[in-house]
């Protein structure tokens, strides 16, 4: 019978010989071929290699575990590594893919290795398992889709800062630029407004007029002026914002 | 000055003041009334001196800032110059009245008058409500305030106490000594006692509103000599306090998250691994404290990474107001460089 072959790939030291223990103890027969640090010798490694099986943790520098999976999956069981994620662990258990949980113990590690040597003994499960491994890549691809901006990226002479958006009063437009007003400073930007506006947080972010977004959680006072027009105000700073009769509306639920 | 700028609300308002004002008139002053000449004159005046007033206060409000007298001064006599222009024009062309100079003079000193007389009472009155609306505003903005940061207190404890204990460097650190146990020994149990530490210390720090900055520095060190352990030669760090004040007071998780931000998204996600510098000292009254990464920057990852730095920037901005502040910059060659300076 032609032996069974293995990697395992964390970036943590300790745990890659753990692992590596644990193995021996478990599955004596099972030659471990090389050990990796992070994504890319992981895939190196593999391609090289070639291993039956690959040990993958899924947070890993370089690229991640899910990352190596869906180039490997195909020709290499992939048996993912992680620590803490109650998102993952369910998408691995609802498509019956392999994982081990962190810390590693043997018992855990005894299961996993018979439900693989039986798959393993089973012919044809290539396309079933690699589409099940895709399937779980695309669930855990979906959860790393952007979130709302967080920190505006500005330049202050020739240094890049970046700017909490609670801490921004405003965004307002000016020719080319956009304004990000915070209580104590002014930067110029080059993202307009509009673009501002689909990755802003729009509970926190209201669009107010044509050429302005403010944050609300920074608004002092609204106020109407004698000629009926809305504006708002902010702490620390003395002009206000002009909100068009067109979002009004927005204050009027308030 | 375009006419859709002039609030429809407030020339209603003044053409029923100006009714008004033409029925006293009509019926109680003059001895030979003529009702619609009357109205018709009062409608006039009323609504020139009430556009051109707001027209003033428009410009006070938009280009002069200041001058609010002024321009509602200025406003009014326009409008009543305006007004008793109409009005004469109005007389003469439409009832027939002789048209000449004097004449004009004549309505002009009467609608003078009569403006002043009625005018700045109606402007009081305006400016009064405007007053009294925008209070009520204040004051329903600043209860819906107060909720609101009685709100994000609740939260933000909650959000400190799901933080602090991440799940993940939990499982991962315990992992790593389970796995030392089988390698050695006696860093498994180094690593133990640090991990207790950690716990201890943070878990109680939660609930204190203040410590003092070198038990902060502690802690920030038991945390990375559990990463030094975790990442090997990946990792390295130096801190360095040279405020020469070991009594000096600082809110707790403010500088452990920002190095826990430096691990996460600076340098574990890096193959080579890099350094973290940390450097307080206190200079003209101003302390300040340097946390320097050599990790892969906030390109990636810029909008987890900010979670973290929002709520750090408005937890100092709750406990020192202006006094404090949080400021991102990249540093060179590579990595974040977040620097807290504090008034004290």
């Amino acid at each position: 019978m032609k032996q069974v072959t293995a990697i395992i790939a964390d970036d943590e030291e300790n745990l890659r010989i753990g692992i590596k223990k644990h193995l021996e103890q478990l599955w004596p027969q099972l030659i471990v071929l090389g050990q990796a640090e992070n994504g890319i010798q992981a895939l190196d490694l593999i391609e090289k290699e070639k291993p039956d099986i690959a040990f993958i943790d899924i947070q890993m520098p370089g690229l991640t575990g899910v990352e190596v999976a869906q180039k490997v999956s195909a020709f290499c069981h992939v048996i993912f590594i992680t620590a803490y994620d109650q998102y993952a662990v369910q998408a691995f258990e609802s498509e019956a893919v392999d994982y081990i949980l962190k810390p590693v113990t043997k018992d855990r590690l005894q299961i996993t290795l018979l439900r693989l040597k039986k798959r393993l003994a089973a012919k044809g499960r290539t396309t079933d398992v690699d589409e099940k491994i895709q399937k779980v890549i695309q669930v855990l691809g979906n959860r790393q889709a952007p979130d709302y901006l967080r920190l505006v990226k500005v330049k202050t002479g020739s240094d890049l800062r970046f700017v909490p958006v609670s801490e921004v009063l405003y965004f307002k437009a000016e020719d080319k630029y956009t304004i990000v007003q915070t209580a104590i400073h002014e930067f110029l930007i080059k993202t307009p407004i509009k673009d501002l506006e689909t990755v802003l947080n729009p509970k926190q972010f209201w669009r107010v007029h044509r050429s302005a977004i403010v944050n609300i959680d920074k608004i002092q006072v609204i106020k109407r002026s004698f000629t009926n027009q809305m504006m708002v105000g902010f702490e620390r700073i003395d002009h206000s914002i002009l909100v068009s009769r067109s979002y009004e509306h927005l204050f009027k639920q308030m | 000055m375009k006419n859709s700028k002039i609030p429809t609300s407030s020339l209603a308002i003044t053409a029923v003041f100006n009714t008004a004002i033409a029925l006293v008139l009509n019926f109680m002053v003059l001895k030979e009334p003529q009702f619609w000449d009357v109205f018709i004159i009062s409608q006039l005046t009323g609504l020139s001196i009430c556009f051109f007033v707001c027209t003033g206060m428009f410009i006070s409000e938009e280009k002069l800032k200041k001058w609010m007298g002024g321009c509602i001064a200025a406003g009014m006599i326009i409008g009543i110059i305006v007004g008793g222009f109409l009005s004469w024009g109005y007389l003469s062309f439409f009832q027939g009245v002789s048209a000449g100079y004097y004449y004009y003079q004549q309505v002009f000193s009467n609608i003078a008058v009569f403006g002043v007389v009625f005018g700045i009472p109606i402007i009081y009155f305006f400016t009064a409500r405007e007053k009294l609306i925008e209070s009520e505003k204040r004051i329903q903005n600043e209860k819906i305030k107060r909720l609101s940061m009685e709100k994000e207190a609740a939260m933000t404890t909650l959000r400190l106490l799901q933080a602090q204990i991440e799940p993940h460097f939990l499982f991962n650190t315990l992992s790593n000594v389970i796995s030392l146990f089988d390698i050695d020994v006696a860093k498994a149990k180094q690593m133990l006692i640090d991990v207790n530490e950690f716990l201890r210390i943070s878990l109680t720090r939660t609930r204190q509103e203040m410590v003092t900055l070198s038990q902060e520095l502690d802690l920030v060190r038991q945390y990375l000599d559990i990463f030094k352990i975790r990442m090997g030669k990946r990792l390295a760090y130096k801190i360095k306090n040279k405020t020469g004040r070991p009594d000096l007071l600082f809110p707790p998780l403010i500088v452990q998250p920002l190095v826990e931000n430096a691990i996460k998204y600076g340098l574990e996600p890096k193959v080579e691994g890099g350094k973290i510098t940390i450097d307080c000292r206190i200079e003209e009254n101003v302390l300040s404290i340097e946390i320097c990464d050599t990790g892969n920057g906030l390109d990636e990852n810029a909008s987890q990474a900010g979670i973290g730095i929002n709520n750090i920037s408005q937890r100092l901005e709750s406990i020192y107001g202006t006094k404090a502040g949080l400021t991102l910059t990249q540093n060179y060659p590579s990595g974040i460089k977040a620097m807290i300076k504090v008034f004290l």
